[in-house]
């Protein structure tokens, strides 16, 4: 049964999911257009800006193709970054068996920023551009995840694979080395 | 420089700086920053983190494109909404209250074809079995009885002077209390005719008689 009232920005993920399950169309393109910028931000962070958008596009369909087994137990969105890191990392794999490349080294640091950015950011942001490069990728995402995304320990403990206490354990240290860094 | 010793403000700043906080939370953390410098200016320095993680340059998304490359929705059943719909006390006790007649119909159907089957099945191992003794009744020295040395047959439970007990004619077999009081010749006329019986083609007509079956696999000698 679709219905009649098209799905507003307020509308719940939970709800736009019913409506998709129900045949209502629309509600994934609501849940795409919700979530798909911050997923994709979220692959280029981890090194994977190149084919982004199709990482992105496998990782909706992915979720969808799984929502059945999706019990609500965390967000979409901590569900679809865990999705997201999954692949990000089979790429990374798969490439590595050719090319010999570790998972998420310093050298797959996010380098790449607007061109507008770098022109009016000045100099606050590239320091702080380079204090969060300074950190370790494990300290990167975390720290990310926290500050840029808003999730909970929880949720970065879902999407990462580990525990809570790691994940408050790993944000700090970040939080502390940038703000050293930005004061050196 | 050093951090602010309220880890409790601290840990909120996050949630703070993305508008997740309301109520009492949110009016601890104001009131902790109107007078707390290190921790407006943790604040400043995540705000500032964030505007320049938010700026990571991703490539345009076509949201709709998206959108049509998802799997399809697989609708539900009626049966499926109202299995989800009843309460479970419902579903516990009384299924067939939420199932649709046809429904009903369906599993009535499935059970009907089960009982159809299980009398086939047993009215083709009953004719098998007639064929290969050449009697009306089971033969008494069935692979079953003879799976124990010490498995009493039906001469062992029918008294000796059962119209049962004695020589049977069919494939000239003798009754008797165990396997292990069979000569060699009666033991090997025996091992045959169940050699014969296990090999009797029962229901597998894609295996031609060489043992070849019809894909090309051997299934048997």
């Amino acid at each position: 049964m679709t219905s009649e009232i098209s799905p507003g920005l307020d509308t719940p993920d939970g709800e736009l999911i019913a409506r998709w399950r129900a045949g209502d169309e629309r509600a994934a393109t609501h849940l795409v257009e919700r979530h798909a910028p911050s997923v994709a931000r979220y692959v280029a962070s981890l090194g994977s800006r190149d084919g982004a958008d199709e990482l992105v596009q496998d990782t909706f369909v992915r979720a969808f193709g799984s929502l059945a087994s999706f019990r609500g137990d965390s967000s979409l969105r901590t569900w679809l970054f865990t999705i997201a890191r999954r692949l990000v990392l089979d790429r990374r794999r798969a490439a590595r068996r050719r090319r010999d490349a570790d998972d998420l080294q310093d050298d797959d640091a996010v380098t790449e920023y607007d061109a507008l950015d770098g022109l009016i950011a000045g100099e606050a942001h590239a320091r702080m551009r380079a204090a969060i490069e300074r950190l370790t990728p494990t300290q990167r995402e975390v720290f990310r995840l926290r500050v840029n995304d808003g999730m909970s320990y929880k949720e970065i403990a879902d999407v990462v694979g580990t525990t809570e206490g790691a994940a408050r354990v790993h944000y700090h240290h970040a939080l502390r080395q940038v703000k050293e860094t930005l004061h050196d | 420089m050093t951090d602010c010793s309220n880890i409790e403000i601290r840990e909120l700043l996050p949630e703070f700086l993305h508008d997740l906080l309301a109520g009492k939370p949110r009016a601890r953390v104001e009131s902790h920053l109107a007078v707390c410098a290190t921790c407006r200016e943790e604040l400043a320095a995540l705000q500032l983190a964030r505007a320049v993680m938010s700026s990571v340059r991703v490539p345009s998304l076509d949201a709709a494109a998206i959108a049509r490359a998802l799997p399809r929705p697989a609708a539900e059943s009626t049966l499926q909404q109202a299995m989800r719909a009843a309460p479970r006390s419902v579903l516990s006790s009384r299924p067939e209250a939420v199932l649709r007649p046809s429904a009903r119909r369906s599993t009535s159907m499935m059970r009907l074809a089960a009982a159809i089957t299980f009398i086939s099945l047993g009215g083709i191992s009953v004719a098998v079995t007639r064929a290969y003794f050449g009697g009306g009744s089971v033969p008494a020295d069935s692979a079953g009885a003879a799976m124990s040395p010490d498995t009493p047959t039906v001469a062992a439970i029918l008294p000796l002077d059962s119209p049962a007990v004695g020589e049977r004619s069919g494939r000239g077999l003798t009754l008797h209390a165990s396997w292990r009081e069979l000569d060699d010749a009666s033991l090997e006329s025996l091992m045959g005719a169940l050699d014969e019986l296990e090999a009797a083609p029962l229901a597998e007509p894609e295996t031609t008689p060489g043992g070849r079956a019809l894909d090309g696999t051997l299934s048997g000698s």
